[in-house]
């Protein structure tokens, strides 16, 4: 699961927002920086569910990496469009879950494949 | 790139050894996958740059031609866990670790509102292409499971996006009209007759074709023409 696709997840009960994550297994993939793509993906992306990933993955992100502020700044710079590439396009989780604060339904993300079936959401 | 190139590339791709007949798991074929993708990059600029989600990805045929065709993202989606294994070597080998990522889900859940929208996605794709069920299979698939992901299709772009979806040509009519009592605008592309080998044990003849049409449809209903 690519921190995208976390950004993109409700929870399929409740559509609880952003589903935290606990990471079993990172990886990171290897991908070129392009500031034009990530300024296109930005009226997609949630603010509060990249900065709550970014909590959740903390110790895998780079060390040099610098930190998403809580609120979104009203101008974006270079630096937080290559914290958002590499957070969304580079850093994936292999297995791990993810919650929902508000109903407490888990999803299983196994092999970088997040779980969403109904049937197969489990409870705390 | 070139169709043929397209084309050539998605003939190599993997497909199911043992399909399931209840999910009606057939890979889309190389040739209409890329007509379809290539027709819907050139002519309206619906894949390059641009955020893709492949509903009912089965074998991850059209979301290998989205990243070829530079999508900046293809999110493919399926209820099946092998269909998804066999969608995530096509996109490997293909190079598009990058590009593609895969979510397993049912399509028809609903979760707790009965709503045309999968709850669990936010947010909206700029394109959706698809290769639904056609629920041919009677008792087995959902009757109108076709239309049910088409639905959820346009309810997953942003006003400006587009889906571009798969349908047998018999019911071009039934999904004219359908489409314009949502409030939307579809336009049958392009007819593609598709030969089936035989898949299924139960299937007499050794070859079958069935007749479909490409669709392109829009959230908006058309301005009218003055």
């Amino acid at each position: 699961m690519k921190g995208l696709t976390h950004n993109l997840l409700a929870c399929l009960k409740c559509t609880g927002y952003p589903l935290r994550l606990v990471v079993k297994e990172a990886d990171q993939l290897e991908c070129e920086f392009e500031q034009e793509h990530i300024v296109r993906l930005m009226p997609k992306l949630d603010w509060d569910g990249l900065v709550a990933l970014s909590e959740d993955m903390k110790e895998f992100l780079d060390a040099e990496a610098p930190a998403l502020p809580k609120e979104r700044p009203a101008t974006l710079t270079t630096e937080h469009y290559k914290a958002i590439h590499h957070l969304t396009m580079e850093m994936q989780t292999v297995n791990g879950t993810l919650t929902c604060s508000k109903c407490n339904s888990k999803f299983q993300i196994r092999d970088a494949i997040p779980n969403m079936m109904l049937h197969e959401a489990g409870d705390a | 790139m070139k169709d043929w190139e397209v084309q050539a590339a998605l003939q190599e791709l993997e497909t199911f050894k043992k399909p399931k007949i209840e999910l009606e798991q057939y890979a889309t074929p190389a040739e209409l996958a890329g007509h379809f993708l290539c027709s819907a990059q050139r002519t309206y600029g619906d894949i390059e740059g641009k955020m893709v989600l492949d509903l009912g990805c089965g074998a991850g045929v059209l979301s290998v031609a989205a990243g070829m065709l530079g999508a900046d993202s293809v999110t493919g989606v399926d209820v099946d866990e092998e269909a998804l294994e066999i969608s995530r070597r096509n996109r490997d080998e293909s190079d598009l670790e990058d590009v593609i990522d895969f979510v397993r889900l049912n399509v028809a859940d609903r979760g707790e509102k009965d709503q045309p929208v999968l709850p669990c996605f936010r947010g909206k794709f700029d394109t959706v292409v698809c290769n639904p069920p056609f629920g041919a299979n009677r008792d087995r698939q959902q009757k109108g499971i076709d239309l049910l992901f088409l639905h959820t299709a346009l309810n997953m772009v942003h006003s400006g996006g587009a889906v571009y979806s798969l349908h047998k040509s018999s019911t071009r009519e039934h999904i004219q009209s359908t489409v314009e009592k949502w409030g939307a605008t579809g336009e049958a592309l392009g007819e593609y007759s598709w030969n089936l080998a035989k898949t299924y044990k139960h299937q007499k003849k050794a070859t079958k074709d069935i007749a479909v049409d490409m669709w392109r449809v829009t959230p908006k209903r058309a301005a009218p023409s003055r």
